[in-house]
C-alpha cells in the first residue's frame, strides 16, 4: 500500500505555521477585545461595518430561533388554553376598569395643565425592531437590533418592549445597533420608587434582578414599590415602567424588572421627537407588519 | 506517476481537511444557536451555552492537527456577534480551550482513549479549567461574571458529555 510521504521539511513549516496561527488569532483576539472596551471610534464603525454586513445572516439565525420559540410557546399554550383563557378574561375585565380610571385621570390632568399654563412635554415617536441577538451568558447582557442610524437611531435612546423599559442604545451602525441590557453590570438607570416618588439608581448585576443604590438617607423602599425611569440625563423620558421591589431584607433593595431578556423578540426604541422624518410606530428594516403582530401577540400571551 | 499520486493525494487531503474545517465551524454554529433556545433557559441563563465546548474539546481530540484555529476562531466571533457581546471574548477562550486540549494530549488527555470513564474525567477536568479562565476573562472584561451561569453551563456540560461516547461505540463497532 502506498502512502503519502511529508518531509521532515513540510513537518516543520507545518507545525512552525499552526503554533503561529495560533498565537496570532490569540493576539487578534485580544486586540479586537481590547479596541472595543476602550470604545475607540473607529473599531466601532468597523465593527458595525462587520454587524451590519453580518446582520443578513444572523437575521438568518434568530429567525430560525424564533421559529423554535414560537412552537416551544404553542406547545405550552395548547396544553393551557382553557386556564390561559380564564386568566385573560380576568385580566381584561380588570383593564376595563383601569381604562375608565385612567381616561377620567387623563382629563383632569389636561385640565389641571390647561389652569397652570403648563408647557407640554414633546411626546417621543418609536420604532420597532427586530432582535437579532442577545447574550444569555456570563459576562455580559446585551442586544444587537436589526435598526441604525439609517432608521434614526442614536446613542443613549431608551428601548422598551410591551412590560416596560430594557435597556440602552450603547452603539449604533448604518443599520444595526446595539443595546445594554437594566440587568448588565454597568447599568445604571435613574428612578423613582414607590408613590413617593424617591430618587434612586438601579443598577444591574449580571443577573435577572436590579439593585436599588443611592436611596436618600432616611428613605426606604417597601416590597411591592413600583420603580419608573425619573427621566434625570435627558436620555430617558419620564414615568416609563422599570419593576417592582421584591425584596428590601438587605441595605439593598432588590428589584423584579418587568422585562424577561431571554423572551425579547421585538422591541420599540424611543426615537426624540426632533425626527420628524419618522413615522410614529414605524419598523425598523426589511420586515413584514404581519411578523410584528405576530410577535406581539405572542409577546401579550407570556 | 508517483508525482501524480502525490498530487491527487495532496488535493484529497487539502479537500478532506476544508471539509472537516468547514463541519467545524457549522457544528459549532449550530451548537451556539442551539444555547440560545427558550426551553434551555434557567432564570436568564442559558443551560446549553457549554454545547460548543464540548464540540471544540471532541473535535480536537478526534482530528488533531485537522481542526484549524482558525476555525475555532470564527465559532468565537460568531457567538460575540450573536451575544452583542465584546467582541474577541468568545474567540479567546475558545482558542485557549483549543491550546489547553492541544497540549494536554501528551499529558492528562494521553489517558483518556483507555475507556469511556477517563474520557468524560478528562473533560471533566478541562471543563474546570475553561470555567476558571472564563471567570478570569470575565473579571477582567466586564467586572463581573454571573457565577450561576457558568456553574450550570459547566454542570450541563459535563452531565451532557457522554453523548460524545457514542461516536466511540460507532467506531468500535465499525
Amino acid at each position: 500500500m502506498w502512502a503519502p510521504v511529508e518531509s521532515k521539511w513540510q513537518r516543520a513549516w507545518g507545525g512552525f505555521a499552526h503554533r503561529h496561527e495560533i498565537t496570532f488569532l490569540i493576539v487578534l483576539s485580544l486586540v479586537l477585545l481590547v479596541l472595543d472596551r476602550s470604545g475607540a471610534g473607529f473599531f466601532q464603525r468597523g465593527k458595525f461595518w462587520v454587524m451590519d454586513a453580518s446582520a443578513p445572516v444572523v437575521a438568518l439565525a434568530t429567525r430560525s430561533e424564533n421559529a423554535s420559540d414560537a412552537i416551544w410557546f404553542a406547545t405550552q399554550n395548547h396544553f393551557s388554553l382553557l386556564e390561559r383563557n380564564e386568566e385573560l378574561r380576568a385580566q381584561n375585565s380588570r383593564l376595563l376598569k383601569w381604562r375608565s380610571r385612567a381616561r377620567e385621570l387623563e382629563r383632569q390632568l389636561t385640565h389641571y395643565e390647561d389652569l397652570l399654563n403648563v408647557v407640554a412635554v414633546p411626546d417621543s415617536s418609536y420604532l420597532t425592531a427586530r432582535v437579532l441577538g442577545k447574550s444569555g451568558g456570563p459576562f455580559e447582557q446585551a442586544m444587537v437590533l436589526q435598526a441604525g442610524k439609517q432608521d434614526g437611531v442614536e446613542y443613549g435612546l431608551g428601548v422598551i418592549n410591551a412590560q416596560g423599559l430594557v435597556g440602552r442604545i450603547i452603539g449604533v451602525g448604518d443599520t444595526t445597533s446595539r443595546v445594554l441590557l437594566l440587568t448588565d453590570f454597568s447599568s445604571r438607570i435613574p428612578i423613582l420608587v414607590g408613590s413617593g416618588g424617591v430618587d434612586a439608581i438601579a443598577t444591574g448585576n449580571n443577573k435577572d434582578v436590579l439593585r436599588l443604590e443611592y436611596l436618600p438617607e432616611g428613605k426606604t423602599a417597601a416590597p411591592g414599590d413600583l420603580v419608573v425611569t425619573s427621566g434625570d440625563g435627558g436620555f430617558l423620558p419620564a414615568g416609563l415602567p422599570v419593576g417592582e421591589v421584591i425584596d428590601v431584607s438587605d441595605d439593598v433593595p432588590i428589584v423584579k424588572p418587568y422585562m424577561q431578556a431571554r423572551q425579547l423578540e421585538w422591541v420599540r426604541i424611543l426615537v426624540h421627537a426632533a425626527h420628524n422624518d419618522i413615522p410614529v410606530g414605524g419598523i425598523a428594516g426589511d420586515v413584514a407588519q404581519d411578523d410584528v403582530q405576530q410577535a406581539s401577540a405572542q409577546e401579550a400571551s407570556q | 506517476m508517483n508525482n501524480e499520486l502525490l498530487s491527487i493525494d495532496g488535493n484529497h487531503r487539502a479537500a478532506r481537511h476544508v471539509l472537516h474545517n468547514f463541519l467545524l465551524v457549522l457544528l459549532g454554529g449550530i451548537c451556539v444557536m442551539l444555547a440560545r433556545m427558550p426551553p434551555v433557559h434557567f432564570e436568564g441563563v442559558s443551560l446549553l451555552g457549554g454545547l460548543p465546548v464540548i464540540v471544540i474539546y471532541f473535535w480536537v481530540l478526534q482530528k488533531q492537527t485537522e481542526a484549524r484555529p482558525v476555525s475555532i476562531f470564527l465559532i468565537g466571533i460568531f457567538q460575540d456577534l450573536l451575544s452583542g457581546g465584546t467582541i474577541g471574548v468568545w474567540a479567546l477562550l475558545y482558542l485557549s480551550l483549543y491550546v489547553l486540549v492541544l497540549s494536554q494530549q501528551g499529558g492528562f488527555l494521553q489517558f483518556i482513549n483507555r475507556s469511556a470513564l477517563f474520557s468524560w474525567l478528562g473533560f471533566i477536568l478541562v471543563v474546570i479549567l475553561f470555567v476558571i479562565f472564563s471567570w478570569l476573562v470575565g473579571w477582567v472584561v466586564a467586572g463581573a461574571v454571573s457565577a450561576k451561569a457558568l456553574f450550570f453551563q459547566a454542570c450541563i456540560s459535563a452531565l451532557l458529555y457522554p453523548v460524545t461516547l457514542l461516536w466511540r461505540v460507532r467506531s468500535h463497532v465499525i
